[in-house]
C-alpha cells in the first residue's frame, strides 16, 4: 500500500560555522492518512529538519520524500499542499489577524467573497471570530497559537506539520489546547505530523509515536505500546520520567540471576534466551515494589517526596534503582529495603545490542 | 560634615556652570553658519563685501533672493531645474540601494553561500573607497564605456550605501526568526516573493535608513557629479549649482551671494529636517556597528 | 544541494558584479592608466611611458609633502574632533544636567545639515577680509584673523576647525550613547567605596568605553584620509600644495589639469595606502566577526 507521507532513507548534513554535523542518517518514516504522528526526541537531534524536509524547506542530501504517494523531491514548498505551524506561529505582525490566516488563500488567487467564507468557517472553529480585526500584538499565546492553526488549516491542506506549537504557552492553557488539537483532529481527520520533546504531550497526542535519535526513528508505533515494551534500551530509557530501570543479570537455568538473588524469566522469553547469556532487565518503577517478601537487596540512595507518590532511588550493587511508592511510609537514606519483582512486566534486552530480544525474534520470523 | 557637603556643592556649582558655559558656546558656533546663512538668503546683500553686521540682526526681510533662484535662468540653467535632476537621481540611487542591499543582506543572513566571510570581507574593503576616493579610475573607465551619464552616476553612488547597508540588513534580517518566510512560502511564495512581500516588510526600518543613506548620498554628492556632468549645464545637479552659486566655478559670472544663501537653505533645511526624524535610527545604526548595545 | 548553491549565488551577484565593476576594475585600469601618457592632449591615442609618472612623483618631492599633509590632515582632525565629542558626551550625561535635550538637539545641527552646503557655506565665511569669520567673529574675539591664501598655518586652522564643525556631532553622539550604555550601579558601588569623581572615570567609564573609541578612532582615520571635500572647497590645496592630500590632489590632477595619467598614479598609490588601512581595520576592530 501506498504511505500518506513517506520518507525514504533520509540523509541530511549540516554545516555550522564550519563544522559539519550529520543530522540524519536514513531516516526512515510511513504515515497512514489520518495519523496523528508525533516525533519525540531530544533537543538538536534534527526534529525540526526532518519537518523541514517534508516542506520542501530543506532539500535532503540523500533519499526521498514522497506525499499522497507521489514523489516530491523537487516539488517546491509552495506546491506541496502541505500547512505548518512553526513554534514561533510566525503571525505576520504587521498584518490583522484576518489577513493572517487570509494570507495562504490571498496568495493563491482565491476570490475576495470566498476568502472571507473561508476565513469565517475557521476563525468560528476555533473561536477567534471576535478577534479578526486585532493586530497580533494585542493576542495572547493561546490566541496567537489558535490563529496560527487557523492559518494552517484555511487552505485546506490535508497534511499538517507542527513544530512544537503548544511549547511557548502556560502551562495550564497548555493541556487546554492539547485537548482541543486532538478534538480538532478527530473531527477534520487531516494528517498531523508534529513534533516536540515534550513526553506527555507525546504520549496524550499520538495516535502514532516516532521517537527520534541519532539520525534515525529509533522506535514507531502505539505510545503506550512502546512504552510498555520499548524495542531498545535507549529508548526505555529515554520514554518515562523516570525513565526505566536496567539491570543486569545473567541467565542460570530458567533464572535469571540479579545480584545473587534469581527472578523467574517470564513465560515469553522462555526459549529465546540461553543458558549462561548475560541480558539487561528493563523495568519500569512502576512495576518495582518495596516489601519484605522482595529477592533483591539494597540500600536506600536518595528519597524523592512528590505529594501522591515518592520515588525511592535504591543502590543494588553498582547500580541504582528507581523505585515508585504510593504508601506514605518514611523511608530514609541508608534504609535497607528488599525490591520485589513482577516477572510478567520484565522486559529482556540483548546485553550487547541492548535491543530487545522478543522484538528482534519477531522481527527474524517476519 | 557641614564643610564636607559645603565643598560638594561649590563643587557642583563649579562643574555645572564649567558645563553650561562649554554648552552654550558650543550651540552659538554650531548653529552660527546656518543662522548666518539663513539670515543672508533673506537679505538684499548682492556679495560677501557688502554683508555686514545689521544683517545678522534684520530690520527688513527679503525674497527678492528666492524669487531670483526660482525663476532666473541661471548660467543656461535653472536652479528648479538642477534640483529635479537631482531628484531623478537621488530617487533611483535609494531604489536601487535598497534592493541592493536587502537582497545582499538577506543572502548573508539567511543563504548558504561557500566561503561567506571572505566574500564579507572582500566587499567590506570597497567602503574604504568612497567614489571621492575612485573618482579618477571611475571617471577614466566610464569615460570608455560611455557612461559619463545619469546611468553611470547612479551606478557608482549604489554600492558604498547599499555594502555599508547590507551589513546593517544582515544584522536585522538576523534578528528575524526564519520561520516567517518559510510559512510563506508553503503557503505559496516562491522564496523571492517571500523576501519581497514579508522579510523587506519586516526590516522596513532598515529599508527606510538605506533609503534615505542612498538618497542623501547621491543627492549631495558633488565629486562625481561634477566630473561627468560639468560641460552640460542643463543636466547638473543642485549641488553643482550651488558650487557654482557660491562663486566656486567661475566667480566672474556668479549672481548675488544671497541667492547662493537661499539655495543653501532650500536645500539644505528639508534634508536637516528628513535627517533629524530619522536621527534616533542613525544612531541605533552607528552604535550597532561600534558595538554599543542599546 | 548543488541547485541550492547556485540559487543563492544569485542573490549575492549584483553585489560581487557592482563590486567588480566599480571598484577592482577600476583600480586595475588606473594601474594600466598610470604606465601611459593619458591627457588631455592624448585622451584617445596614448602611449606607454613605463615608470614615468612614479618617477615624477617620487623624485621631485611631492609624494613625502603630500604623505606629511594626509597625516596632518587626519591626525589633527580626529584628536580634535574626538576630543570635543568626548568631552561635550561627558558633559551631557550628568545626570543633575538640566535642558540636556535641548542642547543635544542643538548640538547635532551640524552633522544634520547636509555637509557640502556646510562647507560652501563655511568656505563664504572664511573669504579674507570679507567673510564673516574674518570681518566679525575672530576680531569680535581679539584673535588674528586667518587668511588660508597665504599662511599654510592659516589653512591648516581654517581646514581643522571647519572639519570639527562638521563631525563632532557624530563623536559626542555616538560617545554619549555608549556611556549612556554603562549600568548606573557601576557607578554607584563605586561612589559606594569612595571612588572620586577621577577614579570613577578612570575605573569605569574609560574602560567601559575602550572598545567604542577604538572602533570610531580607527574607522574615522580612514574616513578622514579619504575626506575630499573640506580641502576640495575651502583651501583646494593650497597654498601652493602645502594642504594636498592624496585623493584631492588625484582629482585636481585630473579634473582641474586633465593630468589623467599622473592622477591615475596617484589614485593607485592612494588605493594602496588605503587597502592597507582597511586591513588593519579589520584585523583591529573584529568588526566583521560579529557579523559572522
Amino acid at each position: 500500500m501506498s504511505y500518506y507521507v513517506k520518507l525514504e532513507d533520509i540523509w541530511k548534513e549540516y554545516e555550522m560555522k564550519g563544522k559539519k554535523t550529520l543530522v540524519l542518517k536514513g531516516l526512515n518514516l510511513n504515515v497512514e492518512k489520518g495519523e496523528f504522528v508525533v516525533i519525540l526526541g531530544p533537543s538538536g537531534e534534527g526534529k525540526t529538519t526532518t519537518l523541514k524536509i517534508i516542506a520542501g524547506l530543506l532539500r535532503q542530501d540523500k533519499g526521498h520524500v514522497y506525499l499522497r504517494g507521489e514523489l516530491v523531491d523537487d516539488v517546491p514548498p509552495k506546491d506541496r499542499r502541505v500547512a505548518m505551524v512553526p513554534q514561533n506561529y510566525a503571525i505576520y505582525p504587521f498584518m490583522s489577524v484576518y489577513d493572517n490566516i487570509a494570507f495562504p488563500l490571498k496568495v493563491q488567487h482565491v476570490p475576495k467573497e470566498e476568502i472571507r467564507k473561508k476565513v469565517k468557517e475557521v476563525a468560528e472553529m476555533l473561536k477567534i471570530d471576535n478577534l479578526l480585526d486585532r493586530k497580533p500584538s494585542q493576542l495572547s499565546g493561546g490566541q496567537m497559537q489558535r490563529v496560527a492553526i487557523a492559518r494552517a488549516l484555511v487552505k485546506g491542506a490535508d497534511i499538517i506539520l507542527m513544530d512544537e506549537p503548544l511549547s511557548n504557552l502556560d502551562a495550564q492553557v497548555r493541556v487546554l489546547a492539547r485537548e482541543e488539537l486532538k478534538q480538532l483532529q478527530r473531527n477534520l481527520k487531516p494528517t498531523i505530523l508534529y513534533v516536540t520533546h515534550d513526553q506527555i504531550e507525546a504520549l496524550s497526542l499520538a495516535s502514532k509515536l516516532a521517537i527520534i535519535h541519532d539520525g534515525v526513528i529509533q522506535a514507531f508505533g502505539d505510545p503506550m505500546e512502546i512504552y510498555k515494551n520499548p524495542n531498545s534500551v535507549w529508548v526505555g530509557k529515554f520514554l518515562g520520567n523516570p525513565p526505566m530501570n536496567i539491570i543486569e543479570g545473567k541467565v542460570d537455568n530458567g533464572f535469571i540471576e540479579v545480584e545473587g538473588s534469581k527472578i523467574t524469566i517470564p513465560e515469553v522469553y522462555k526459549g529465546i534466551v540461553k543458558d549462561g547469556e548475560k541480558v539487561l532487565i528493563g523495568v519500569r518503577p512502576e512495576d518495582l515494589y518495596i516489601s519484605d517478601s522482595g529477592a533483591i537487596e539494597g540500600k536506600v540512595e536518595m528519597v524523592e517526596n512528590l505529594g501522591p507518590y515518592s520515588i525511592i532511588h535504591v543502590n543494588v550493587g553498582n547500580t541504582t534503582v528507581r523505585v515508585f511508592e504510593k504508601s506514605m511510609i518514611k523511608r530514609e537514606r541508608g534504609d535497607n529495603v528488599k525490591i520485589s519483582i513482577d516477572p510478567s512486566k520484565i522486559i529482556l534486552f540483548d546485553a550487547t545490542t541492548e535491543k530487545n530480544l522478543l522484538l528482534e525474534v519477531a522481527k527474524k520470523s517476519l | 560634615m557641614k564643610g564636607l557637603s559645603l565643598k560638594y556643592k561649590l563643587f557642583k556649582i563649579l562643574r555645572l556652570g564649567i558645563s553650561y558655559i562649554v554648552l552654550i558656546i558650543m550651540a552659538i558656533f554650531s548653529v552660527f553658519p546656518l543662522y548666518y546663512v539663513f539670515m543672508t538668503s533673506f537679505s538684499n546683500a548682492p556679495n560677501l563685501i557688502s554683508l555686514g553686521v545689521s544683517d545678522l540682526f534684520p530690520k527688513h526681510i527679503y525674497f527678492i533672493a528666492y524669487k531670483e533662484l526660482l525663476t532666473t535662468n541661471l548660467y543656461g540653467g535653472s536652479f528648479p531645474l538642477w534640483v529635479r535632476n537631482s531628484l531623478i537621481l537621488a530617487g533611483s540611487t535609494a531604489v536601487i540601494s535598497v534592493l541592493l542591499a536587502l537582497i545582499t543582506g538577506y543572502a548573508l543572513s539567511r543563504l548558504d553561500i561557500p566561503a561567506k566571510k571572505t566574500l564579507a570581507t572582500f566587499i567590506y574593503i570597497v567602503t574604504f573607497f568612497p567614489y571621492t576616493a575612485t573618482a579618477v579610475p571611475l571617471y577614466l573607465l566610464f569615460a570608455k564605456m560611455h557612461l559619463l551619464n545619469y546611468m553611470g552616476l547612479i551606478l557608482a553612488y549604489t554600492p558604498g550605501t547599499s555594502i555599508f547597508a547590507a551589513f546593517i540588513a544582515k544584522l536585522s534580517i538576523d534578528s528575524i526568526p526564519p520561520s516567517y518566510e518559510e510559512i510563506a512560502m508553503i503557503d505559496g511564495l516562491s522564496r523571492f516573493q517571500a523576501f519581497l512581500r514579508i522579510i523587506m516588510r519586516l526590516a522596513l526600518p532598515v529599508v527606510a535608513l538605506t533609503a534615505l543613506l542612498g538618497f542623501d548620498g547621491a543627492y549631495l554628492d558633488f565629486a562625481l557629479a561634477y566630473s561627468f556632468l560639468l560641460p552640460n549645464v542643463k543636466q547638473w545637479t543642485a549641488t553643482i549649482g550651488l558650487y557654482y552659486l557660491a562663486g566656486l566655478l567661475n566667480p566672474a559670472s556668479a549672481p548675488a551671494y544671497n541667492i547662493f544663501a537661499a539655495g543653501s537653505v532650500l536645500m539644505g533645511i528639508p534634508l536637516m529636517i528628513l535627517f533629524i526624524v530619522s536621527q534616533r535610527m542613525m544612531t541605533r545604526a552607528y552604535s550597532n556597528l561600534a558595538g554599543v548595545k542599546q | 544541494m548543488d541547485k541550492e548553491k547556485l540559487y543563492s549565488f544569485f542573490y549575492i551577484l549584483p553585489i560581487i558584479l557592482v563590486t567588480l565593476l566599480l571598484f577592482i576594475f577600476p583600480v586595475i585600469y588606473s594601474l594600466y592608466i598610470s604606465f601611459t601618457n593619458m591627457g588631455l592632449l592624448h585622451f584617445f591615442h596614448y602611449s606607454y611611458v613605463g615608470l614615468r609618472n612614479y618617477i615624477i612623483i617620487f623624485k621631485y618631492g611631492y609624494f613625502l609633502q603630500l604623505l606629511e599633509n594626509t597625516i596632518i590632515w587626519t591626525v589633527g582632525s580626529l584628536v580634535t574632533m574626538m576630543g570635543l565629542g568626548f568631552a561635550l558626551a561627558l558633559i551631557l550625561n550628568q545626570s543633575d544636567l538640566k535642558g540636556r535635550s535641548i542642547f543635544y538637539a542643538i548640538l547635532i545641527l551640524p552633522w544634520a545639515f547636509p555637509g557640502f552646503i556646510s562647507l560652501l557655506i563655511w568656505q563664504g565665511l572664511w573669504v579674507d577680509p570679507y567673510g564673516m569669520m574674518n570681518k566679525l567673529i575672530l576680531p569680535m574675539l581679539h584673535l588674528p584673523t586667518i587668511n588660508s591664501l597665504t599662511s599654510t598655518t592659516d589653512a591648516w586652522v581654517e581646514l581643522i576647525l571647519t572639519n570639527d564643525w562638521l563631525s563632532f556631532p557624530y563623536f559626542m553622539v555616538v560617545f554619549y550613547s555608549a556611556l549612556q550604555s554603562i549600568p548606573r550601579e557601576l557607578y554607584d558601588i563605586a561612589e559606594l567605596d569612595g571612588a572620586n569623581i577621577f577614579a570613577r572615570f578612570m575605573r569605569i567609564t574609560l574602560p567601559s568605553l575602550k572598545k567604542t573609541i577604538a572602533f570610531v578612532f580607527i574607522t574615522s582615520f580612514v574616513f578622514t584620509w579619504n575626506n575630499f571635500y573640506p580641502i576640495y572647497v575651502l583651501t583646494g590645496g593650497g597654498p601652493g600644495i602645502s594642504t594636498e592630500t592624496f585623493i584631492v590632489y588625484a582629482y585636481q590632477e585630473a579634473f582641474s589639469y586633465s593630468n589623467f595619467s599622473l592622477a591615475a598614479a596617484w589614485s593607485v598609490i592612494s588605493s594602496i595606502f588605503v587597502i592597507v588601512l582597511a586591513i588593519i581595520v579589520i584585523k583591529y576592530t573584529r568588526i566583521l566577526d560579529t557579523y559572522f
